[in-house]
Formats: structure tokens, C-alpha cells, sequence
């Protein structure tokens, strides 16, 4: 099912891919997801674990485009330059204005990790980081989970929804 | 769609609600509605911030090549 098809009311859990492909406007789907959240038509919200890596994410696409960091490993690169993790503002703009946008936080509980997200990842393998997701979405008793992930359509507890409609760049 | 719920609230909530819905003439479901709609809502940005945030995100999106955008969505956020 696409995003489009999220039904107006929905309580929906957004994973971190369907953001940066608003934000580089790669999904016109992962936009209007994004824009019938802002006019309020259904309720968006996302797990700890997607704030900090979306907000990772965008740091480095801030610092490559300022040419701060080139090539493979960008996380790495840019560590070992705290003085320019200082300058960079506009990510922080930008998880801001998802905020302002009206997209829920729900942080990580300590039975999120410990029961929920231990048994997901016994049942279906899942890293950690999904398995938290997951394990969040499911105690929210969540509609929807908007996920360009395909290991997601494998859990049955949860409808997912996915963009249909990628630009992704071309692979070398 | 609207839904039946079932819940308990304090007798003194429900006989004030009971009078608000009579005095205006509407039903009590509908200021009970009214009333937890601006409890949610509270402390929420102005629907122009609300877009204008949006517009932000989405609008204003980060100049990156293909080839960066590729690099930064393979990369996994936990391996430093």
C-alpha cells in the first residue's frame, strides 16, 4: 500500500528514509504524507530512534554540501570535526520545523527495549533500531507505519505503507 | 466516523458538561469533542507556522548529488 493510502485519522509512525525523501523531495507520496500531517487530517509521530538518526542524517548531508566532508564514511569524517559540527544550524532548522509541523516524540521506554524489542528481534530478526520502532508503534497501538523499509511488510500487527512513487539517484 | 467510547468521568464535569450542552443547545458528545479537541491541540503552532515550517522541510530541500544522497541514506548512523 502506498503512503497516499493512509486513511485520514490515522495515528501513523514514520521511519527515518520517508523524511529524507520528502526533505530531497525523491517521493511526492512522502511529501503529502508529510503535508496532510501539517494540515492535521491525521497524526504523525516518530520513535526516539528516528529523531536521532534522522537528525544525524541531516548533519551530514549539511556538512557535505558545504563540502566539509567528501567521500565514504561521512559519519567518521565528520567526528573527528567537532569545530565544524559547531557551525552546522540548517539540520537543526529542519528537525525544528518537523516539530513545528506537528510530529509527535515518543521516546524509547525502558520496557520498549527490554521486553517489546528484545521479543521482536527474537521473532523476526530485526536490528535493533527497527525493533525499537516497531516496539514503539505497536505499544502507541498505531494505524499505520509509513516505511520505505521492506523487512517491515513482514509484521502482521501493524499495516505498513510504503512511497511507490521513488526517484531515487541512479546507481553507479 | 465517530465512535462510541466508553470511560468514567467525575459526576460535577459531567452535570457542568450537561448544562454547557443545554445552554447552547447542542449535544453533550459534541462539547465534550470541542473540549478535549482544544486540550490536544494546545500549545500547537499557528496553522501558518505549520506550513511554513513544512515548507521549510520540504521546499527547501539540501543541494545534493545523487551520488551523496545515496552515500547518506546507505549509511548506517550507529557505525562510527
Amino acid at each position: 500500500m502506498s503512503l497516499d493510502d493512509i486513511p485520514n485519522g490515522s495515528l501513523c509512525v514514520l521511519d527515518t528514509n520517508v523524511l529524507l525523501y520528502a526533505e530531497q523531495g525523491s517521493s511526492a507520496q512522502a511529501q503529502r504524507l508529510l503535508r496532510r500531517i501539517e494540515k492535521r487530517e491525521l497524526l504523525g509521530v516518530l520513535p526516539q530512534p528516528v529523531w536521532q538518526e534522522l537528525t544525524h542524517k541531516l548533519m551530514l548531508i549539511e556538512a557535505q554540501v558545504l563540502g566539509q566532508i567528501t567521500g565514504g564514511n561521512p559519519s567518521r569524517q565528520l567526528a573527528g570535526k567537532p569545530d565544524v559540527v559547531k557551525r552546522l544550524t540548517a539540520y537543526r532548522e529542519k528537525v525544528q520545523a518537523l516539530l513545528t509541523m506537528g510530529l509527535g516524540f515518543e521516546a524509547c521506554t525502558r520496557s520498549d527495549l527490554t521486553e517489546d524489542a528484545f521479543q521482536i528481534q527474537e521473532h523476526h530478526g530485526f536490528l535493533t533500531n527497527d525493533s525499537i520502532i516497531l516496539a514503539i508503534a505497536l505499544r502507541l497501538g498505531a494505524d499505520a507505519l509509513a516505511s520505505a523499509d521492506g523487512r517491515f511488510r513482514a509484521i502482521k500487527e501493524i499495516k505498513v505503507y510504503a512511497p511507490t512513487d521513488l526517484k531515487l539517484p541512479a546507481a553507479p | 466516523m465517530k465512535r462510541k467510547v466508553g470511560t468514567l468521568i467525575e459526576d460535577e464535569v459531567m452535570r457542568l458538561a450537561k448544562r454547557r450542552a443545554a445552554e447552547e443547545g447542542r449535544p453533550m458528545s459534541d462539547v465534550i469533542q470541542d473540549a478535549l479537541i482544544r486540550y490536544l491541540h494546545a500549545g500547537a503552532a499557528h496553522p501558518k507556522e505549520r506550513e511554513a515550517a513544512y515548507n521549510l522541510f520540504c521546499n527547501h530541500p539540501f543541494k545534493l548529488t545523487p551520488k551523496q544522497f545515496r552515500q547518506v541514506l546507505e549509511e548506517d548512523a550507529w557505525d562510527v
